[in-house]
């Protein structure tokens, strides 16, 4: 066991080298660096500019860059505990003994320590405290779910489930906060109250826990979902188990069966799933926290990498890298003392596959070594070395769309056809279908429909609540609402201020589907006043019309799943079937590769991706392209992994080998005989993994690192009320209607998965 | 000498969503006190199993499985048992050893621990449990007893699981062992062991026993009374030697017949298929 836990840890610094190294080059390749603000700005001195340069290790002595690699060179040698001198910046030759040094934060001007001291405490709490939220009800609720299996309280659960796992996190901190303003029963945000300073310790604590109570619950509630419908599958399983017929053979009592005997039994998977929540807790920790102002780790690294405060970011990635691990190392050792029959040495095998690990480290650490030989003795080369990589990356990029829209084809032709019947029998899957093609047709003619361009701007009514109706002379009119008094976001109906609504009239002319030249939209208002507008779903800050940037925004929101997915999909299965075909070396390095995807928090490596593949002057339309291509390469990994299984147990088949046999060739093996057996598995992975695209394109837009204004999106359109404390204290609850889009989207597209499932394999039912 | 379980017209139906599907159609039999050793046999699917668990309610509850008849265990109806009455019944009065006894054991507790839970229960009486634990392992030939109470069912082959499985049945002293094909997941000489265990237990013990098989190699020798059960009915009835030597049914002839001998040659092992079709 000591063994064990020494191995896990040494494992550990490779993989920190190799995540500050890829951290550190994101950062180089991002454009701009911290002083890009700076330089902008026209009242600096550009001598105090470089003046700054030189202090922060931008430039040499002789004025030149440096290079991303020697600044990295920089940090480790400050980090090592052996420390030699003029690495470090000191006078005297030889080596010395010095603590760790982890750089300073170029915003705070404080060491980086100094502030992960104050910040990864927060995080760590809120997370923890999350965890126990979530067990705490998960458990429970789960178990009694199984107990009364198909009772009212199981359907009631069950629904409950569906909602919690379909609101995105940051849409439910949003709410939490408002809330938190309308009730004023909570904080609205932030760790701890203006006065806490003066507070004895007892009562200081209390002011902490009470701060933490909103975060957590926010935090919390997503997992409880996911455990809740774990912990109910596994319990039936278990309930119907042969020990647990043994165990009333002696007369043990229901009651001590439940919550003993099945229990402990059903409780390992939560356990295996405690390190993996820990890291799905860190990205979303990132999120609640922006919105709710909690000065935790996910803001700094935000914030951090915003500015490109480079320090700060590596040690912060580094520190929820290491946080991740020592989460899987917990759980693996409560596995083993929980579950007898797991043992954590397992010496030999995995001392072979450890050597191959650190080939693959090699092998990576050596190709970034090249890249800086290059770098310095062969700059030009570099340069063409990037250009070819660049066009074979646009030749790649153009198969897949050619090949996704292929696979999606298939998909649809062949299996949607076969299981539709199915789908539609099921009320549950009918409602969900139905909704999903009224979004789809929404998105489809959205420049018919809405009634507004999404940029035109009505600077006299900013937010303008929805309009009411009134049915006058035989016709529907929308009423018109006055300011209360001018300045006030206050609006008052005045009686009989009415204009008639007008249906299929010439407004100015637009493209439907980019082609078809149109001028008629489906209703407009008819009247003289420029600044009437009919809002069916309010306005915003500037009197855009919601519901027309609503129907917009569903265009990217619900294409960026569809498109994310296929390519997914087919990177996936290139990659997991020929893993699984293949098997040894192959199959080794492409799961390494998987891990590696895997072990750093989803949010933040996307983040660190998107600010280093998108500079500031794309148009909207190549940001939406870079967004889906970024979601798609991690999102491949855990996919590629679920194919590879399949691969694995189907290849040895004897269909598979009957066609060996003959002499097929390989592609045509996986895509005639292996990609059939496991496409309806596909199809029900990806309908529950477009949730997955939808919720992170709208986080990134809500942090303001996806689509920009004035285009539209929902996580945009949702950022407007963050941090607007207006919105909350006047009750503007149309400005969250983006929220509810998102929320009965995924909703619709989880149950869709789910009944598909259940069609599929009946096996796998959790309803 | 009188009957400690008297089972009459037991009917066992299950309820799927929307078909029922009756598997045992009113069966009728007794077991006497004192050592009385019924066998019943029969092939997968024929009721054996099912009729056996309704015996204490172990099957599912209505809606899912209905069961109706008459079950007399010591005078008592148990199908008119509440809960709480039920479990006086189970393990005291009639004790089970399933088949598979890797499964049936709790992999997250010791085997200890899961003996002691019987006695604890039924025996509130005995003060030193672990130490009438360690005697349960020792009568049922497990070495090194003491040792062995803190070990977890998966560092046990499956022979000592049964064993664990058979003390654990024992602890009680049941009335009545009802023991759901004991040896089928074992090798042949370890079921040879484990089937003298038992014949010596019985004869310690004096308790009665059901055997439930689909091998009629182990019944004789040690079954005073057997029954065959074919499709939910019982066909066949009697002492043992007298259905071994004269079956009067088709089906039991066939399965007799589907018994290998050794050293008789046959270019194919006899199915119950060939052998009723043949008749």
């Amino acid at each position: 066991m000591f063994a064990f836990i020494i191995r896990r840890l040494l494992s550990l610094v490779p993989l920190l080298l190799g995540v500050s190294l890829l951290v550190s080059l994101l950062m180089y390749l991002s454009p701009g660096d911290f002083l890009t603000q700076a330089r902008a700005a026209k009242d600096i001195d550009p001598a105090v500019i470089e003046q700054q340069e030189r202090q922060l290790g931008l430039v040499n002595a002789d004025g030149e860059a440096t290079a991303w690699f020697v600044r990295y060179g920089h940090w480790m040698a400050n980090i090592s505990l052996v420390k030699y001198g003029p690495w470090v910046g000191q006078p005297e030759e030889g080596l010395s003994f010095g603590w760790p040094y982890f750089g300073e934060s170029w915003t705070y001007k404080v060491e980086v320590f100094t502030l992960l001291k104050q910040r990864v405490p927060a995080t760590f709490i809120l997370s923890l405290t999350s965890i126990f939220f979530a067990w705490c009800i998960a458990i429970p609720l789960g178990v009694l779910a199984a107990i009364y299996k198909d009772s009212i309280f199981d359907r009631i659960s069950a629904l409950l489930a569906y909602a919690a796992l379909s609101i995105p996190e940051f849409f439910l901190a949003i709410l939490a906060v408002y809330f938190a303003a309308i009730t004023g029963i909570f904080p609205e945000g932030g760790r701890s109250s203006v006065e806490s300073e003066f507070l004895g310790l007892g009562a200081r604590i209390l002011d902490y826990g009470y701060h933490l109570i909103l975060p957590t619950v926010v935090l919390g509630i997503g997992s409880v979902a996911g455990m809740m419908r774990i912990m109910r599958a596994n319990f039936i399983d278990y309930m119907q188990a042969e020990f647990a017929t043994t165990a009333r053979a002696k007369g043990v009592a229901e009651r001590v069966i439940m919550f003993k005997h099945v229990l402990r039994n059903a409780i390992n998977p939560l356990i295996t799933a405690f390190g993996y929540s820990f890291a799905s807790l860190l990205s979303g920790a990132l999120l609640v926290e922006n919105v709710m102002n909690y000065p935790g780790l996910g803001q700094l690294i935000y914030e951090a990498l915003i500015r490109e405060d480079q320090y700060v970011v590596m040690a912060g990635v580094l520190i929820g890298v290491v946080m991740l691990v020592f989460g899987n190392l917990f759980s693996d050792l409560l596995l083993g003392w929980m579950d007898p029959r797991i043992r954590l040495e397992g010496g030999a095998k995995n001392g072979a596959s450890g050597q191959k690990a650190n080939l693959v480290w090699l092998v990576l650490i050596g190709i970034i070594a090249l890249q800086i030989l290059l770098e310095v003795f062969a700059p030009s080369l570099l340069g063409m070395i990037g250009l070819i990589l660049k066009y074979i990356g646009l030749l790649l990029v153009g198969l897949l769309a050619v090949a996704c829209v292929l696979l999606v084809g298939y998909i649809v032709f062949t299996l949607f056809r076969r299981l539709i019947g199915g789908v539609l029998r099921r009320p549950m899957g009918a409602a969900a279908l139905a909704v999903l093609t009224l979004l789809y047709c929404g998105a489809l003619f959205a420049p018919a429909i809405s009634p507004y361009p999404i940029t035109e701007q009505n600077l006299v009514k900013p937010y303008h609540p929805p309009t009411g109706f009134a049915w006058k002379d035989g016709a529907l009119h929308a009423k018109l609402y006055q300011k209360e008094a001018v300045g006030s976001p206050t609006y008052i109906h005045s009686e009989d201020a009415t204009a008639p609504i007008v249906w299929f009239s010439k407004s100015e002319s637009y493209k439907l589907f980019g082609l078809i030249p149109m001028e008629r939209k489906l209703f407009q208002l008819e009247t003289e006043d420029p600044a009437a507008r009919v809002y069916l779903l309010g306005s915003d800050a500037t009197g855009r019309d919601i519901f027309s940037r609503l129907l917009h925004g569903s265009q990217v929101s619900l294409s960026i799943g569809f498109i994310g997915i296929s390519i997914t999909l087919i990177l996936g299965f290139i990659v997991g079937s020929l893993a699984g075909y293949y098997g040894g070396t192959v199959d080794f390095v492409a799961m390494r590769l998987v891990e590696l995807l895997m072990s750093i928090p989803g949010l933040y490596l996307l983040l660190a991706l998107r600010s280093a593949f998108i500079s500031p002057d794309f148009s909207p339309t190549q940001v939406y392209m870079v967004i889906i291509i970024i979601l798609s390469v991690i999102g491949w990994a855990g996919t590629a992994r679920i194919i590879r299984g399949m691969t694995l147990s189907i290849r040895n088949r004897p269909f598979v080998v009957a066609a060996e046999s003959m002499g097929q060739c390989v592609p045509m093996i996986l895509i005639k005989h292996i990609l059939p057996n496991i496409a309806s598995y596909l199809l029900v992975a990806a309908t529950l993994a477009i949730p997955g695209y939808i919720l992170a394109e709208a986080a990134l837009s809500f942090l303001g690192l996806g689509i920009s204004e004035p285009s539209a999106s929902w996580g945009l359109m949702l950022k407007q009320s963050q941090g607007n404390m207006i919105v909350f204290f006047m009750n503007f609850w149309w400005m969250l209607t983006p929220g509810l889009a998102i929320f009965v989207t995924v909703i619709a597209y989880n149950v869709l998965g789910d009944v598909l499932r259940d069609i599929v394999d009946p096996k796998m039912q959790t309803r | 000498m009188s009957d400690l379980l008297k089972v009459s017209d037991l009917r066992i139906a299950f309820h799927s969503r929307d078909e029922t599907n009756e598997v045992v159609h009113g069966i009728n039999f007794s077991v006497e006190t004192s050592g009385q050793t019924v066998a019943i046999l029969g092939e997968s699917g024929s009721g054996k199993s099912v009729s056996c668990m309704s015996l204490t309610q172990l099957l599912p509850k209505p809606p899912d499985c209905t069961v109706s008849g008459e079950i007399l265990f010591q005078g008592e109806n148990v199908l008119e048992m509440d809960a709480e009455a039920i479990r006086g019944v189970r393990g005291k009065g009639i004790a089970y050893i399933f088949q598979e006894p890797s499964s049936s054991l709790n992999p997250v507790f010791t085997i200890g621990y899961q003996i002691a839970e019987a006695v604890r229960l039924h025996r509130p009486d005995i003060e030193n449990v672990k130490g009438r634990v360690i005697e349960l392992l020792e009568l049922v030939g497990i070495r090194d007893a003491a040792k062995r109470y803190s070990a977890y069912p998966h560092e046990m082959s499956g022979g000592m699981q049964q064993r664990v499985m058979i003390a654990m049945a024992l602890a009680c002293e049941p009335e009545l062992l009802v023991a759901d094909e004991p040896t089928t997941a074992l090798d042949v000489t370890i079921q040879a062991q484990i089937m003298n265990l038992l014949r010596e237990l019985r004869e310690k013990l004096g308790m009665s026993i059901i055997l439930i098989t689909h091998n009629f190699g182990i019944v004789k020798g040690f079954a005073d009374e057997v029954i065959v059960m074919y499709r939910g009915e019982i066909v066949e009835q009697g002492a043992v030697e007298s259905v071994l030597e004269d079956p009067q049914h088709s089906y039991t002839k066939a399965l007799i017949a589907c018994i290998p001998k050794l050293g008789q040659k046959q270019k194919r092992l006899s199915t119950i298929e060939s052998e009723m079709a043949g008749r």
